[in-house]
């Protein structure tokens, strides 16, 4: 779960989401957004595939990339943990001091 | 049967009296050992809130309603342009009810994005970009249409 919105926290991965969210782009097409070189780029699209935020298909020598239509449930998913996993720390730290109180 | 992917809700038992669940709501010490690293807050209505989770991910809002030790709103979203979720864009309430000794906690997570919503979402970014490349070029943007009924 953690890895989609660690894929999100980099800005250049959230807007390579941007460029592909409604138009399939090669790799190149990509790469040509940004001031950095095609290996750091085909890394972030690497991330971004890994994460179940990117789909990924190869046209001959193209690999084509489209940002995958429920990246949403994704970050849907994340919030859930998070929140789940925060709420039972919140359990544990209040109960922790309640105790010490009843002491 | 849909779930509604807009909205997340979470309870969970706490065996401890709501004034002590509240108090690691809105105690700024308090708040850093369960939510995140670095803490800002002004628990008042209308007053802000900032929380550094990690490099790169800060969440960021307002809060609503302060009703101790009963009930907490505030936006929430994280910070940055691009962000799947602007500050400030979803709400978040935690209800408080007592419980025998203890408290029954409810988290509810309002307005997430769906699909459709987060098209439009850039779909917006889209038009106030251009607005602002007209008005920055020193021309007048016109009324904005997005702004009427």
């Amino acid at each position: 779960m953690d890895t989609a919105l660690h894929a999100l926290a980099e800005p250049r991965r959230r807007a390579i989401l941007n460029i592909v969210r409604d138009d399939e782009k090669a790799a190149g097409e990509i790469a040509a957004y940004f001031d950095v070189t095609r290996p750091a780029i085909s890394q972030h699209l690497k991330v971004l595939r890994e994460a179940g935020l990117l789909d990924e298909r190869r046209d001959g020598t193209r690999r084509l990339y489209r940002a995958r239509r429920d990246g949403m449930r994704e970050v849907r998913e994340y919030l859930e943990t998070f929140w789940s996993d925060r709420l039972l720390d919140l359990k544990r730290v209040a109960e922790q001091e309640e105790r010490s109180r009843r002491v | 049967m849909t779930t509604d992917i807009t909205r997340i809700e979470q309870r969970i038992k706490i065996e401890a009296r709501p004034e002590t669940v509240f108090s690691f709501l809105t105690d700024p010490a308090k708040l850093a050992m369960w939510q995140g690293q670095h803490v800002a807050v002004d628990v008042t209505p209308g007053g802000m809130h900032r929380i550094v989770i990690r490099d790169g991910m800060v969440m960021r809002g307002e809060y609503l309603e302060v009703t101790p030790p009963t009930r907490l709103v505030y936006t929430f979203g994280w910070e940055g342009d691009d962000s799947p979720i602007p500050a400030g864009s979803t709400t978040v309430s935690y209800d408080l009810v007592p419980d025998g000794d203890g408290t029954m906690l409810t988290l509810t997570h309002t307005g997430l994005p769906d699909e459709e919503a987060a098209k439009m979402h850039a779909m917006g970014w889209e038009h106030y970009a251009e607005r602002l490349a007209i008005a920055a070029a020193g021309g007048d943007p016109g009324p904005d249409s997005f702004a009427e009924g």
